[in-house]
């Protein structure tokens, strides 16, 4: 019988309120693109399965609302993610500016050695920018994680970069595993696929 | 096995140092209770006042560390202070298994959690819960004070009913695991979508109520809640993730009786409704397991690990256990869940089938009709318990189902309860010919009815129909609910249903079956076309009358694979009985097990089918939630009055708490999907061993080759 899926990654989209977050998101699950702006209200997710070395990835991609007003809704979902997504918008400085507190809202609220990554949308919008690639980079390497422009509207690295981050967290994953030499009831559930310990774990 | 000595050198360190505890096994190291007491003390000082036991006290000892690990820490009390008086050598699985309780909860997971627990977890709790309550067990129905036979048990609160003696106090239809709620007077029960307040009422039919505001005034947003609930919380039952207490069709509605004791399904492997009864007995005959296991029949060294036949039986069971805690984890009273979560497997069947359709009227008849048959079943699946656990010791025995060998001590006095073989009765309350306005007769209950003209009944748990959420404000009628096809399917499948009822065997309710099925799937084509609306669908979406068909389909197989697993088991005990050679057996066991593995199958498309349509109904119930709030929020602030407000944060928690259904659904795919995952290397590893032991067999007599020739190899089912 052929699985549906090897592995359930949840990943968790952040930033500031008009960056583009839920476009990104729908760019990836649905390669749709709307330009009417509507802001995100609390909470939402997509379901979208990949294939990431050969395995089956299915990623829950959570959408967060940018609103101040929504924090106390959006930050409960932060543990529950093995991978969040940092989104500025590089017309925009003060989204990027913003990408500390978001650092700091992560640390705060999200699991510890969650993957991250640091997305620079609406870079088809060329004319417009206030941010360079650059900069971006810099802050990117600062905190030792991964960055790309992306561009929902223009679809350019969306599925890129949500693949790239599954694998990083495959990967990370699979480390785990490894070294994780369980007690009588030790078991990832959800990082690890079905790989099997030798011992069962049974109790019988 | 080495967890096994993981788990008892935890102990050890854990008792390191504290007087007269010595844990040099996980039997008698553990009866004077001061080893448990130690375990708590050691993490939770303040619960126990470890220098004032003594080792004699043996009782106390236990009752104290019981009590407070139940109390205190949320850890059901699995073992009896009594039992651990009375016997010299307690029980090793009980002792295992409540060990292992207080090994996740010290080692930082609680077992009340609601999160999803790995495989392992489950499997020990579904062995906690069978080795539930023993010494304290009677055998007589609280309610009519009846002997209560093994498949008729229902435990609820350390009480014992028959399955159908378990009614709500309102409305008299029967009570199915998480779907009832305590009723007003101590001790009785009513069904979840009864309120209090009797006059929302407006049906008068008995078995159908209209979903009560919950227990908060109603708001928009609220009824739709409470219908979500609802709908979910009497599904709640079923393991199979159906909430619909009643299945006018679709037999998986009938799931809730899944919870119930009766709920083998013949196809069900012999390990799995054997340790379900066995849960059963297990408390009745708790001291006597032991002894019974010594006279295990050793038909052959079936090298089967009795790990097999449990996991098979705890992972069908789990998966019914897991959909019913997603769906019962909507529900608001987590008192009941919790009770109804920690009675399940005393109540529920492992077999993955059980769907049994409940019949309210024709109830005796059903029960004379599948005596017989339950009769036979029951004492097959004993058999095939004994085969199973073969020569192991008598505590090797004990552990594996610890209920089969019980059971089988048992056989005899079992009665076919509830369910008939087939599993399938179809059950239509009394009045359904009389009531056109519960339209989705023939939908699970759990898939709402768009249709805003019925007056819509909510389902208690035993009416059919589905509860409409159009009873609740119509704001969101529109958005609501899955375009439900006309009316005319239904119809015709109240029809159906209303001719099968007077058949019991399974046969007739086939045949209607299928008979509804096509009738849908021609109606609904035409009529779907009409009701959908605006709904761009996702490319992958599977429209409601397609999964339903499915589901049909599903049920009819696994009907046709229930009566073969009770012809298999009936051969199986022929050749027990007749000590036929092992290498027939063993032919047939190989066709047993395909069987289960064609029934898993069939079973885990079912309930991933369940998942999608729930999905997809959240989804469709989503924009146009999100779309009232939007509408609200963009109010300006000195134009809303303080009922908008309210309204507001109604919605952004009915919102909130879409998308957290939504989540819990794929956090239970991806359970599910991990536990079958090792359902399968089980499953694969014990016909490996079949067929190891084919090999060597076959090279004793010609004659087995032969035989071989018949049978089907395992691998071919890869």
């Amino acid at each position: 019988m052929a699985k549906k899926y090897d592995f359930l990654f949840k990943l968790l989209l952040i930033g500031d309120s008009g960056v583009g977050k839920t476009c990104l998101i729908i760019r990836f699950a649905e390669d749709n693109f709307n330009s009417t702006y509507i802001s995100t209200i609390g909470i939402d997710f997509k379901v979208k399965t990949i294939e990431v070395d050969g395995k089956k990835v299915k990623l829950q991609v959570w959408d967060t609302a940018g609103q101040e007003r929504f924090k106390t809704i959006t930050t409960a979902y932060y543990r529950g993610a093995m991978g969040i997504i940092l989104v500025y918008d590089i017309t925009d400085e003060k989204s990027y500016e913003n990408i500390q507190n978001w650092m700091k809202s992560i640390k705060e609220n999200a699991s510890a050695g969650v993957s991250r990554m640091l997305l620079g949308n609406k870079c088809d919008i060329e004319a417009k920018r206030k941010v360079l690639k650059e900069t971006g980079e810099k802050l990117a390497k600062e905190h030792g994680i991964r960055f790309f422009e992306t561009s929902a509207k223009s679809s350019i690295n969306v599925d890129e970069s949500f693949a790239i981050l599954a694998r990083d967290i495959l990967l990370k994953s699979n480390k785990k595993s490894v070294s994780c030499l369980s007690g009588p009831a030790g078991r990832e559930v959800k990082l690890t696929s079905t790989e099997k310990k030798s011992s069962k774990c049974l109790l019988l | 096995m080495a967890a096994v000595k993981a788990l008892q050198q935890w102990c050890k360190i854990q008792c390191d140092g504290y007087r007269d505890v010595s844990i040099t096994n996980m039997t008698t190291s553990f009866r004077d209770g001061m080893a448990f007491c130690a375990l708590i003390h050691k993490h939770r000082p303040d619960l126990i006042d470890f220098d004032s036991l003594s080792k004699e006290n043996i009782y106390e000892n236990n009752q104290l560390a019981f009590q407070v690990a139940e109390n205190e820490l949320g850890i059901p009390a699995l073992l009896d202070a009594e039992d651990m008086l009375a016997m010299s050598k307690p029980d090793r699985l009980s002792i295992l298994t409540y060990v292992s309780q207080y090994y996740n909860y010290f080692h930082g997971r609680s077992p009340k959690a609601q999160k999803p627990k790995s495989p392992n977890d489950n499997k020990r709790e579904v062995l906690a819960e069978r080795a539930n309550k023993q010494g304290t067990l009677s055998s007589s129905c609280s309610v009519c004070s009846q002997h209560v036979h093994l498949v008729q048990r229902h435990l609820v609160d350390g009480k014992l009913y028959h399955r159908n003696c378990f009614k709500c106090k309102e409305c008299t239809t029967i009570l199915l695991s998480g779907t009832y709620k305590a009723g007003k007077e101590p001790g009785t029960f009513i069904c979840k979508t009864h309120s209090n307040v009797e006059k929302h009422l407006t049906t008068p039919t008995t078995n159908i109520s209209i979903p009560p505001p919950k227990t908060q005034p109603t708001t928009v947003s609220r009824g739709t809640t409470s219908t979500l609930k609802d709908r979910n919380s009497p599904g709640g039952g079923t393991g199979q993730a159906s909430s619909t207490p009643i299945a006018s069709k679709p037999g998986w509605l009938a799931k809730k009786s899944d919870r119930t004791p009766t709920r083998e399904s013949p196809a069900t492997p012999a390990p799995t409704p054997t340790p379900v009864p066995a849960s059963r007995t297990t408390p009745a005959s708790k001291t006597t397991p032991a002894p019974e296991t010594t006279t295990t029949k050793t038909i052959f060294n079936f090298k089967t690990p009795t790990e097999s036949p449990t996991t098979i039986n705890n992972s069908l069971q789990k998966n019914q256990e897991a959909r019913k805690r997603f769906f019962e984890s909507s529900s608001n009273t987590s008192t009941i869940t919790s009770t109804s979560k920690n009675s399940p497997s005393a109540t529920s069947t492992t077999s993955g089938k059980g769907r049994v359709l409940l019949r309210v009227g024709d109830w005796a008849k059903v029960q004379d009709e599948d005596k017989e048959k339950e009769n036979e079943r029951e004492k097959a699946k004993t058999v095939i318990g004994k085969i199973m656990t073969g020569t192991k010791n008598p505590s090797g025995s004990s552990q594996s189902p610890a209920g089969l060998t019980g059971n089988g001590s048992n056989v005899s006095s079992v009665e076919s309860g509830v369910k008939g073989p087939s599993g399938r009765v179809c059950l239509n309350p009394l009045d359904d010919g009389l009531d056109p306005t519960a339209p989705a007769a023939g939908t699970p209950s759990w898939i709402k009815n768009k249709n805003s003209s019925r007056p819509a009944s909510s389902l208690s748990s035993n009416s059919k129909g589905i509860s409409s959420p159009n009873k609740k404000p119509e704001a969101q009628a529109s958005g609501v609910g899955i375009s439900q096809t006309s009316g005319s399917a239904p119809s015709t499948t109240n029809a159906s249903p209303g001719i099968s009822r007077p058949k019991a065997p399974s046969a007739s309710p086939l045949k209607n079956g299928s008979s509804d099925s096509k009738s849908a799937s021609s109606v609904s084509p035409v009529s779907s076309s009409g009701t959908e609306t605006h709904k761009l669908h996702k490319p992958d979406h599977i429209p409601k009358e397609e999964i339903l068909k499915e589901l049909k389909e599903i049920e009819m197989n696994l009907n046709e694979l229930e009566k073969r697993g009770v012809e298999l088991e009936k051969e199986l005990r022929q050749s027990d009985e007749d000590g036929e050679e092992d290498t027939l057996m063993n032919d047939l066991m190989v066709d047993w097990f395909s069987l289960i593995r064609n029934k898993q199958v069939y079973m885990r498309r079912e309930s991933e089918l369940v998942y999608i349509a729930k999905t997809q109904d959240l989804e469709e119930e989503q924009p146009s939630v999100e779309a009232e709030l939007r509408r609200l929020m963009e109010k300006p602030d000195h134009l809303k009055t303080s009922r908008d407000r309210k309204q507001e944060e109604e919605l952004m928690a009915k919102l909130v708490e879409i998308v957290n259904d939504r989540n819990a659904i794929i956090e239970g795919l991806d359970e599910d999907r991990l536990r079958e995952g090792e359902e399968d290397e089980q499953l694969n590893k014990m016909m490996q061993d079949l067929d190891v032991k084919k090999v060597k067999v076959k090279r004793k007599s010609s004659i087995s080759r032969w035989l071989r020739g018949k049978s089907k190899r395992p691998t071919e089912e890869e």
